[in-house]
């Protein structure tokens, strides 16, 4: 297989997924769509080992690394900023409070998985 | 960084192509090696230099070297 075609079938299945997902908003349906997505994904999975191209290499790798750090840095520091002046605002609106939260929890489980995968990575390499 | 790459691609009659497969890398890597806008990793480069039959010391010769 090609690059190329895997990149059309990919397209193909986001369009699907789209679809999928805009009439199970519509139906009040949520267990069609996470399995056309698990299954979507298990497609692409198994596709892309078929590739003869070479799809991302040692400069992708650290590209990527890179990118993902400095994204990683500034979600948190917006996140954290964002939750204080939300928190400080809950008694104007109280529906500043679960997004303060929700930021929170966000912004730790992002630290946690980042330090998990990085621990592995560190061990292992 | 200055690399000679281009320079041992065009004695074997190499396009960026054959030479990026020879290696494992997509083409994109070779340009940027070419250009010195990249710095390999040390198996990137002992594979490279290995692929144009020569030797790492005169495929990448960095700034300080010049």
């Amino acid at each position: 297989m090609t690059l190329k075609k895997y990149q059309q079938i990919k397209i193909v299945l986001v369009v699907i997924i789209s679809i999928i997902f805009s009439q199970a908003l519509i139906f009040n349906n949520f267990v069609i769509p996470i399995v056309v997505v698990v299954v979507s994904s298990l497609i692409l999975m198994r596709l892309r080992r078929q590739i003869k191209e070479i799809v991302a290499d040692e400069r992708d790798f650290t590209i990527g690394g890179r990118s993902a750090l400095l994204a990683i840095q500034i979600f948190s520091w917006t996140a954290a900023i964002s939750m204080f002046v939300l928190y400080s605002l809950r008694e104007t609106n109280p529906n500043y409070e679960p997004i303060a939260t929700t930021l929170a929890f966000s912004t730790c489980l992002l630290m946690i998985l980042y330090s998990v995968i990085f621990h592995f990575y560190n061990k292992v390499k | 960084m200055i690399t000679k790459i281009k320079e041992y691609r065009a004695k074997l009659n190499l396009t960026q192509n054959e030479l990026a497969e020879m290696v494992g890398v997509r083409r994109e890597t070779i340009v940027f090696l070419e250009q010195g806008k990249y710095m390999p990793s040390l198996k990137l480069a002992y594979d490279v230099a290995k692929a144009l039959e020569t030797k790492i010391e005169k495929l990448f010769i960095l700034d300080e070297e010049k």
